[in-house]
């Protein structure tokens, strides 16, 4: 019986899953990526993202001025005003071997973004580019900054 | 005859195995040799620590575990200046003014901060095959290095620490060992 095929499967698969799961990259963004909106006043949506098992960032709001707050930002959209973004509160992470923590986020993190939809502009589909600034940390080691392009679509009704 | 034959080859065995042993406990790594500018624009090179052992953090001033290690890095130089034991920071890729506000003028330190300007230095002490995908002055940033006399690395928390350790415990540890034995 000729292994050699499966095998060679059975590596390319591995390989793959690797390069997908590579440490270049700690957060990703999940869920919905289109909303459906109209023209009232003040909309919400709530954008996903993933952050690796066995990762953090660190929180919106600091005390330490010299970290790095993770910050979403958007590009500007003729006729779409980001009114404000709101994070979820950070999960205090102890610094082991003294009393102080972190603040931080793991896992699933959801953040809320109100925007206002001009009268002006016409019903139809819409893009809106995101970007996610984050700084991550494991258990023993900090990384480089990075920065998280997502695009969502905005369907005005 | 046979208790003879059988007893040289037990002898001859532990002196095999003695010899094996005694070969790993002295294959360590030589610590790269760098030349760095310090805050005050002075160059500061390995050779300058020759016969000290030197204590390393690589760092940034934005990295959250390089903050918090800060202080304890200070009482480490203070605790050991009289042993023979020098502490430095290497800054990776920040502008001196930017580094000098945020880690020299914050906490004081009383050792030199280096600024490794493209991260060639720090990418020096990684070690292959850590983390697939890092740049290599990535993979080594807030770790701790223990260099002995000799310019051998004793210590890297990289692979040497399970987890953060604020209070460089394991790496003090194995540094009074060296001091013992020294």
């Amino acid at each position: 019986m000729n292994y050699s095929f499966p095998i060679k499967l059975f590596i390319l698969i591995c390989f793959s899953f690797q390069a997908a799961f590579g440490q270049s990259e700690f957060v990703t963004f999940q869920g919905n990526h289109c909303y459906r909106i109209d023209h009232e006043e003040l909309q919400k949506i709530n954008l996903s993202f993933q952050i690796e098992a066995n990762y953090h960032i660190q929180a919106a709001d600091l005390k330490n001025e010299n970290l790095i707050p993770t910050k979403l930002t958007f590009d500007k959209q003729p006729g779409i005003e980001i009114k404000s973004i709101h994070y979820p509160e950070p999960v205090k992470l102890p610094i082991q071997g003294n009393d102080n923590y972190w603040d931080t986020f793991y896992g699933d993190l959801e953040i809320e973004v109100e925007l206002a939809v001009s009268d002006k502009l016409k019903v139809g589909k819409y893009e809106l580019k995101g970007h996610l600034l984050y700084q991550p940390c494991d258990d023993t080691k900090c990384y480089f900054p990075r920065k998280l392009e997502f695009r969502v679509l905005l369907f005005i009704e | 005859m046979k208790f003879l034959f059988n007893f040289s080859s037990i002898i001859f065995c532990a002196l095999l195995f003695n010899l094996s042993v005694f070969a790993q406990e002295t294959t360590f790594n030589k610590a790269p040799d760098f030349s760095l500018p310090d805050l005050e624009d002075n160059k500061v090179s390995l050779k300058d620590f020759e016969g000290q052992f030197l204590v390393i953090h690589i760092a940034t001033t934005w990295c959250p575990y390089c903050n918090a290690e800060a202080p304890y890095l200070e009482e480490i130089s203070q605790k050991y200046k009289d042993k023979n034991v020098k502490v430095l920071i290497i800054d990776v890729k920040e502008p001196k003014l930017w580094v000098k506000d945020r880690l020299q003028d914050k906490f004081n330190f009383s050792f030199p901060i280096l600024l490794d300007m493209d991260g060639k230095v720090a990418a020096s002490f990684a070690p292959d095959d850590v983390v697939e995908g890092l740049a290599k002055d990535e993979i080594m940033l807030a770790s701790n290095i223990l260099i002995d006399t000799e310019g051998n690395i004793r210590f890297m928390s990289l692979l040497d620490s399970k987890n953060f350790d604020v209070k460089l415990v394991d790496l003090q540890q194995k540094l009074n060992e060296l001091l013992i034995s020294n």
